[in-house]
């Protein structure tokens, strides 16, 4: 569904990506994980034409797709939680979700839509005249989810959905994630937390100061020596 | 019809719906400001009432890019210049009627802001502001050094015979009262129905956190060009009643930087982003400015913007959300009040 073939990004002058290339095939979920500045944040940046590539492809649905401005990107079934959710804080719970569903523009779809969400998270559903501002941090992160799932998007990029999240919503969260992935969308996740993000994925790639240095399952990553070492303390 | 539905949904949950504003507050206030002219008969006090309701528009008009949209301009002198110009021109060079040259003036004010806006928006908070001060100073200096508009000396406006149709009016100000009653209610129903539409959404979605915007496919670029052009359309038509009403246009009235200031000054006083604030705002600002005028003739120049000044670091500090902000806090606690008694009942 998704390749992304030896993209290279850079802030301002300093390199961020050298070389990455993965994919992300239809129905699973894939995870980034990685310490802190590997780049992971950078590569859906990238992705959702936040950040423009200075070489690479990204081919979405066998379309090339770095070059587009974001709101293309969003039209074509890519949505982006970004890291830290970036909610309308002024705006209530059911107005930052009808920003979501700004690229459908048919009412009737909107509508379902906005009832699969509720049947997820019926917290939202409970506030939403709330001011999103208001909410708890781990109904900010569902809010979040919400509002990208709005555009009824066939990929859903989420990043670092867990942090700052009390830890028993933790479990819930991937529960979700899970979910969201049963019900036919595909997910690419970027998460520091290695451990549950590799239990939930199909697939798995370990970033590296902008290269990935490891692939494989979630499953085979868990079991390497290498990833237990470095990122599970074990 | 399932966006009804969805409208419902937000408006059925429990919202603090305060006072009745719209229904009975806003027509007694419409009613009063529509029997002003004849209750004050003093020139003087037309004249004041006109130029609050000028100042109000200015403001409300700037509150649709700067309020809702979160992009504050400083070069708003602009767009209200150009649709002065526009106008005047019209009529001076080509005879052509003030009210075809307001819409002209409006639409010439649209593509200018269009112009500058397109690669202004590239830009984000300070560095936006400070294009808008510069654009509009090239603007001033354009105009200063344009013969064919009248250079630094401006351009009178032909005394014609009053009435509607030429758009002036000597032997009382009143009509002209009504005209720009008029326009602010234009405008203020613009930002209504604005404020209340997805649009409304989208530009406080933009104003709130830009990235997050267009994260969610939002072409934020487009609604701010949008907002702009709104904007300057509402300023351009307020500058072609401004040199209908002084009839003598130069760059020193009509583009000036002060201008802009005070543009920008009546709807962050009285509450940017909110529909009453700018009208609030230049209810305020602009009497104080003609009393201390009247009143302390040639020193009142320096003493208005020195109470503006203080009047702006009171807001600064108690309610930086404007004085609106203060008025709703008083209001939704007198509703309260009111749900507690009719309960009791």
């Amino acid at each position: 569904m998704l390749q992304v073939n030896d993209i290279f990004v850079a802030y301002g002058g300093t390199p961020a990506l050298h070389g990455v290339s993965f994919e992300v095939p239809a129905g699973q979920i894939v995870s980034i994980v990685g310490s802190n500045g590997a780049g992971k944040s950078t590569i859906l940046r990238a992705i959702s034409g936040m950040l423009k590539p200075t070489r690479g492809v990204i081919e979405f649905l066998g379309e090339p797709i770095q070059r587009f401005p974001a709101f293309r990107i969003v039209q074509r079934g890519i949505a982006h939680v970004p890291e830290g959710r970036r909610l309308f804080s002024k705006l209530s719970v059911f107005e930052n979700l009808l920003v979501g569903a700004y690229t459908k523009k048919s009412p009737t779809f909107r509508q379902k839509t906005l009832e699969q969400i509720f049947s997820i998270f019926p917290r939202l559903k409970e506030r939403q005249s709330q001011r999103a501002g208001t909410l708890s941090g781990g109904e900010q992160q569902m809010l979040a989810i919400g509002r990208a799932l709005m555009s009824e998007p066939k990929l859903l990029m989420l990043d670092e959905p867990s942090l700052g999240i009390m830890p028993v919503l933790v479990d819930r969260l991937f529960d979700v994630i899970k979910e969201i992935n049963q019900s036919g969308i595909t997910v690419l996740l970027v998460e520091q937390n290695v451990q549950r993000s590799l239990e939930i994925a199909h697939r798995a790639y370990v970033l590296q100061t902008g290269e990935i240095v490891l692939r494989g399952t979630g499953q085979e990553l868990l079991a390497s020596e290498q990833v237990r070492g470095a990122y599970l303390g074990l | 019809m399932a966006d009804t539905t969805l409208t419902e949904g937000a408006a059925g949950a429990p919202a603090r719906k305060p006072f009745p504003l719209a229904g009975v507050a806003v027509p007694l206030l419409a009613l009063a400001l529509l029997a002003y002219p004849f209750v004050f008969r003093l020139p003087f006090q037309h004249n004041l009432m006109i130029l609050v309701f000028l100042y109000a528009s200015l403001g409300q008009a700037w509150n649709i890019l700067g309020g809702y949209a979160g992009q504050s301009s400083l070069g708003h002198a602009a767009f209200f210049g150009v649709g002065a110009y526009a106008s005047s021109l019209l009529l001076v060079k080509f005879g052509i009627v003030p009210w075809v040259g307001m819409l002209a003036g409006g639409l010439v004010a649209v593509a200018l802001s269009l112009l500058i806006g397109y690669p202004s928006f590239r830009l984000k908070g300070h560095y936006f502001v400070i294009a808008t001060i510069v654009l509009a100073e090239i603007i001033y200096i354009l105009f200063t050094n344009w013969p064919f508009a009248g250079g630094a000396e401006g351009l009178f406006l032909p005394l014609l015979p009053e009435g509607v149709v030429n758009f002036e009016f000597h032997s009382s100000k009143i009509p002209y009262y009504y005209i720009i009653f008029a326009i602010l209610a234009v405008v203020t129903t613009v930002v209504f129905f604005v404020e209340r539409s997805k649009l409304g959404f989208y530009f406080r979605a933009i104003r709130e956190d830009p990235d997050a915007a267009r994260s969610l496919g939002i072409d934020i670029t487009r609604y701010k060009l949008i907002a702009m052009a709104l904007s300057a359309f509402f300023t351009g038509v307020c500058g072609t009643f401004y040199a209908q009403f002084v009839l003598f246009i130069e760059p020193n009235n009509s583009l000036n930087f002060m201008l802009s200031v005070l543009i920008m000054l009546i709807p962050v006083f009285g509450g940017s982003g909110t529909l009453w604030g700018p009208i609030l705002g230049a209810f305020i600002l602009i009497p104080l400015s003609e009393f201390t005028r009247v009143y302390l003739s040639g020193a009142g120049r320096a003493i208005d913007l020195t109470l503006y000044g203080l009047l702006i670091m009171l807001v600064a500090i108690f309610e930086p959300r404007g004085l609106w902000a203060v008025v709703t806090r008083f209001r939704s606690r007198e509703t309260l009040k009111w749900r507690f008694w009719k309960s009791q009942v």
